[in-house]
């Protein structure tokens, strides 16, 4: 299953070769060009269609980099994208793409005062154990400051519909943008999937995509919160596990373009796919960054809720996976057919 | 009536949010299309207007955002209450009580939780109420993703004029007035009525990078500072427009700053200087400057008090001096050295 | 050859708080005439100035360089010798008039992150139709409680007493008008050097240095060295406008970064090591790893800056202007950042040039060809 393979994959922001060449392997043989870009990013075109459409998914996810390396042999880490410091002691990790194993520790739950037991751990107090006595050690094994730290989370299936694993944000837009590439064929359209790096850090890498694409028109699909969990008020759920893809409708990086948003939802309606809106209008996504180049570029987010997103290990239903597939399908028909125009 | 003052009423009846434009732009469009050679509402939804000048002298960028503050409905209660999100920079103390119209016409009422203390006002406790009394009954009237804007119309006082949205389409209307009274220009105008500008800013960004002007004018209004703990800015209503020489986003343009200042001393037009001590009132200059190969960008500002609220104050001397004032820049040397 | 504590001493003497560099990029055009085959200043004000590569034919009269839209694919690099560009920040903090109360004392707010603990009773220079000197004041510790001692105050309760009468201050100063330290250009023991905007002079005198360098260096790839404007305020504009005039294959920043001193942070290194090489999203890590390698080569000891996110230089900008920038990032330790006693060892200067300098030399169309693929 892709989405396996890509969520057990590493690739933090700037570090994403592992999910570039997994996606290469996978596109290979069902695109018409394939690319680089200056930044990383992989940029791959199917067809030759008068319309184009740029189908964005960012290959990053949040991790660390090591930081000082510390005389006694531990290693302190920096962050990469946002991460909530108290879902962090305790965890397991990978350093480097050699897949090196760790933990950060924590000071054991009997040595600390009851002040301390209600606070959240600092982050400039945690450190990862490598089993290292020494800093020699550390640097014998490869790892210098810079090197990139991911959560150690292998993929799992929980049920049926449900799938638990790291980096769904966004290895599950890789999984819909390969899936459109690899099972559906658009010849009325010029397709170009835009794998971009550094979403996490600021939409780095689909705004230079979207430049030199230049599409007419472009959907970033993404992995976005969900917070349908217990005890948690129907209204702030953001979206729910399940309830079908999440029709952007304003983020921190602006609002979708009016019509590629009217057409969706309306598509939703009429083929019966279903749908909800993400019921938040911060964080920020690529569609964001992508609508702002050059003159202007019509662009939509659609999302797939993940549970405990920005965390070592998040959960998503496959439904919603495949609704979002099948809704980005109908879409691209539709451009084709000409019955919707940017 | 003066003409400005008919174009603020007509503008002040348009529904126009922030993402939702499209309302405002043709208005606008209406409005200005005698004065131009050019026409057009780009992908982003800017509606941009030019005016010929001698081919070859340059071009002239005049921008002014088009959209208002706003609320969008992310969630409906049972009973038929529409729970909101800000568009921009909306305030909840500035909102409670307060009348909305939305995208379909529907009216409604701001409405909040009850709180003990003002400091426990807060947006995520507002809704608005449209009367309906089942979610269905709501949402027949107002999609998730509608917005609404504050309802009512321009009030004269004196020569001030007190409404709802004056951010910005007091910008608008001296744009429409230099478009007026423009004639034979040296260089080409670009007229450019922003979208998002009170998210971001954004829809300035791209008009700015496709147009490449040789410089440009950003016309927005400002905070005076000329009310009972007001922001700590050196700016009166009826001083005359102020120029920015700092926000929190923007710096002016050393020689252009120079250049506006120095046209408004020969031709006696009264001109404030607005340095905003903190982050201040941002602009679209944010984005206009560093478009392409930058742009060097001055901010006229319109003095305002009560920014934000559903009576924003301005005074109809300061539009007419600003407008005065940019058409003293156009007729103008605008070589910076 | 540059004397680099002359070269230094010139550019921290002129004036040129963030929206107002002029002064810089004047003094660069004269300074680096002989350095550079041809100079401009543009549109914002950045300074550009060209070192063309062997067989170059490249000219500054065709900025800014047509984009990638006319290439066979989307992004695809156009024909042409390998285009390097180098860029520190020409502007520094400082302040601006707010207001002149009666008896002539000066209001001011600052721009860019000035240290406000270090405003009361500086030295400062008030730029309006001549320079003024002026002090910024503050009720004496006689009339305080030890209370108001233990506080800073905000800027914009302090003020400007420059000793001259209310009319004479209107008739000299106008709102707006720039506020900046007073200050010596200090020789210190050794190499170390202390001035005020070493900030990032330190990365102006890095650029001349790789400049004198390359006169006697082999280099194909044409060379922008470019003075950025704005880089204090936030948002990058003389980076981002700059970069998308030139359009480089390689952009490198160059800027300064925290020294160790006592108290300083685990992130921080030692005056005179050597430049900091950046790793992290905003440097291409084929990049980093040449210039390592580089340093390896020459003998030229550095460290490497571990940058997890924003970088707080211009490369944060370049990387993504139009259809992306390879970038990499070389810093000169500093200490006491943001005050008027910026301190910098000129070794790390001369070795952060030299490494510029090489790493010109050692790009060829192979190499940024390579830095996209498919």
């Amino acid at each position: 299953m892709l989405l396996e393979k890509l969520s057990n994959a590493c690739g933090i922001s700037g570090y994403e070769d592992e999910v570039r060449d997994i996606l290469r392997r996978e596109l290979q043989e069902h695109v018409d060009e394939m690319w680089i870009d200056t930044m990383g990013s992989l940029m791959v075109r199917k067809g030759t269609g008068p319309i184009s459409v740029m189908l964005d998914a960012h290959m990053d996810e949040v991790g660390f980099l090591v930081g000082a390396i510390l005389d006694d042999g531990y290693v302190k880490l920096k962050k990469v994208g946002g991460l909530d410091d108290r879902v962090l002691p305790g965890r397991q990790v990978w350093l480097t793409q050699k897949r090196i194993p760790g933990v950060i520790g924590a000071k054991a739950w009997h040595l600390t005062s009851p002040d301390e037991r209600g606070k959240v751990i600092p982050f400039d107090q945690m450190y990862v154990d490598l089993g290292c006595k020494t800093r020699q050690e550390v640097l014998d094994l490869g790892i210098e400051p810079g090197e990139p730290v991911y959560f150690a989370t292998t993929f799992e299936r929980y049920s049926d519909k449900v799938v638990k694993g790291k980096a769904f944000d966004d290895r599950v837009g890789c999984t819909i943008v390969a899936t459109i590439l690899q099972a559906f064929s658009h010849p009325g359209l010029t397709i170009y999937g835009s794998f971009s790096v550094q979403e996490e850090v600021g939409l780095r890498g689909a705004k230079v995509a979207a430049y030199n694409l230049n599409p007419d028109l472009a959907l970033a699909l993404e992995g976005t919160g969900s917070a349908n969990g217990a005890g948690v008020d129907p209204f702030d759920t953001i979206t729910n596990l399940g309830d079908g893809p999440a029709i952007s409708l304003m983020d921190a990086a602006g609002f979708p373009n009016l019509q590629v948003w009217e057409q969706l939802v309306k598509l939703a309606q009429e083929s019966g796919i279903r749908y909800q809106h993400r019921r938040l209008i911060t964080g920020g996504t690529n569609s964001g960054g992508i609508a702002l180049q050059r003159a202007g570029i019509p662009a939509c987010t659609i999302a797939v809720p993940c549970r405990y997103i920005h965390t070592n290990a998040s959960l998503l239903n496959l439904d919603d996976l495949q609704g979002a597939v099948s809704l980005v399908d109908h879409f691209l028909t539709s451009l084709e057919k000409g019955d919707f125009r940017p | 009536m003066s003409e400005m003052l008919e174009r603020l009423h007509r503008l002040a009846a348009t529904w126009g949010p922030a993402g939702r434009e499209h309302k405002m732009a043709e208005t606008l469009e209406d409005l200005i299309q005698p004065y131009v050679d050019e026409i057009e509402i780009d992908k982003f939804g800017n509606l941009i207007a030019i005016k010929h000048g001698i081919p070859g002298k340059g071009r002239v960028m005049l921008a002014a955002h088009m959209d208002t503050v706003g609320a969008i409905a992310l969630n409906v209660s049972s009973t038929g209450l529409i729970h909101i999100a800000p568009v921009g920079d909306l305030k909840a103390h500035h909102a409670i009580g307060q009348r909305v119209v939305w995208g379909s016409g529907a009216v409604g009422i701001l409405q909040h939780e009850p709180v003990s203390e003002a400091k426990d006002v807060d947006l995520k406790k507002l809704w608005c109420d449209i009367g309906a009394t089942s979610k269905e009954e709501a949402l027949e009237n107002v999609r998730l993703g509608d917005i609404c804007v504050f309802a009512g119309e321009l009030q004269q006082l004196g020569d001030a004029l007190a409404g709802p949205g004056l951010d910005n389409r007091a910008g608008c209307a001296v744009l429409l007035e230099v478009a007026e009274h423009l004639t034979d220009p040296n260089v080409d105008v670009a007229f450019v009525f922003a979208a998002q500008g009170e998210i971001g800013p954004r829809g300035a960004g791209p008009a700015a990078y496709r147009l490449n002007p040789d410089l440009a004018l950003v016309l927005d209004v400002t905070s005076a500072g000329d009310v009972p703990k007001g922001p700590r800015v050196e700016v009166k209503l009826g001083g005359g427009p102020a120029l920015k020489l700092k926000d929190g986003g923007y710096l002016a343009h050393g020689p252009l700053a120079d250049l506006v200042a120095r046209v408004a001393a020969e031709h006696k037009v009264p001109l404030q200087t607005e340095i905003a001590v903190g982050a201040g009132d941002r602009t679209d200059a944010q984005v206009v400057s560093i478009a392409g190969q930058g742009v060097p960008t001055a901010v006229i500002d319109i003095p305002a008090r009560y920014r934000g609220t559903a009576n924003e104050m301005v005074n109809l001397r300061d539009l007419h001096a600003a407008a005065d004032l940019v058409l003293k820049l156009l007729s103008s040397s605008l070589e910076l050295g | 050859m540059v004397d680099v504590a002359t070269h230094l001493a010139d550019l921290t003497r002129a004036s040129s708080i963030t929206g107002r560099e002029r002064a810089v990029a004047d003094l660069l055009r004269r300074q680096w005439a002989s350095l550079v085959d041809e100079a401009k200043r543009d549109r914002l004000g950045n300074f550009i100035g060209l070192k063309r590569g062997e067989n170059s034919a490249t000219e500054l009269r065709s900025l800014p360089f047509p984009g990638p839209e006319q290439q066979s694919r989307p992004g695809a690099r156009p024909p042409g010798p390998p285009k390097i560009m180098a860029a520190a920040h020409i502007d520094s903090i400082g302040g601006m008039v707010t207001a002149i109360e009666p008896g002539g004392f000066l209001r001011f707010t600052t721009v860019g992150g000035v240290d406000r603990r270090l405003l009361m009773a500086q030295e400062v220079e008030v730029h309006g139709a001549r320079i003024i000197p002026g002090l910024v004041g503050s009720k004496p510790p006689h009339m305080t409680t030890p209370e108001e001692r233990s506080k800073l105050l905000p800027p914009e309760q302090l003020y400007i007493d420059t000793g001259l009468s209310e009319a004479e201050v209107k008739a000299l100063v106008s709102l707006g008008a720039p506020v900046l330290p007073r200050y010596e250009f200090r020789q210190l023991q050794g190499e170390r050097v202390s001035s005020r905007y070493m900030d990032n002079r330190a990365g102006v005198a890095t650029l001349a240095v790789a400049l004198a360098e390359l006169q006697h260096l082999k280099h194909t790839a044409d060379f922008y060295a470019v003075g950025t404007v704005g880089e204090e305020f936030g948002g990058l504009p003389g980076a981002t406008t700059s970069t998308f005039e030139i359009k480089p294959d390689i952009g490198i920043a160059v800027d300064v970064t925290f020294a160790k001193h006592p108290g300083s942070e685990e992130d921080s290194f030692p005056l005179g090591g050597g430049p900091t090489i950046g790793v992290g999203p905003n440097c291409t890590p084929r990049l980093a790893k040449l210039l390592r390698q580089i340093a390896a080569d020459l003998g030229i000891h550095y460290e490497l800056e571990v940058m997890p996110g924003p970088s707080g230089t211009d490369a944060w900008a370049m990387q993504v202007v139009r259809g992306g920038v390879a970038t990499g990032i070389i810093s000169i330790p500093l200490r006491y950042m943001h005050t008027p006693v910026e301190t910098v060892d000129l070794a790390d200067i001369r070795a952060a040039g030299r490494l510029l300098a090489n790493f010109v030399a050692r790009i060829d169309s192979a190499f940024v060809e390579g830095l996209t693929c498919c």
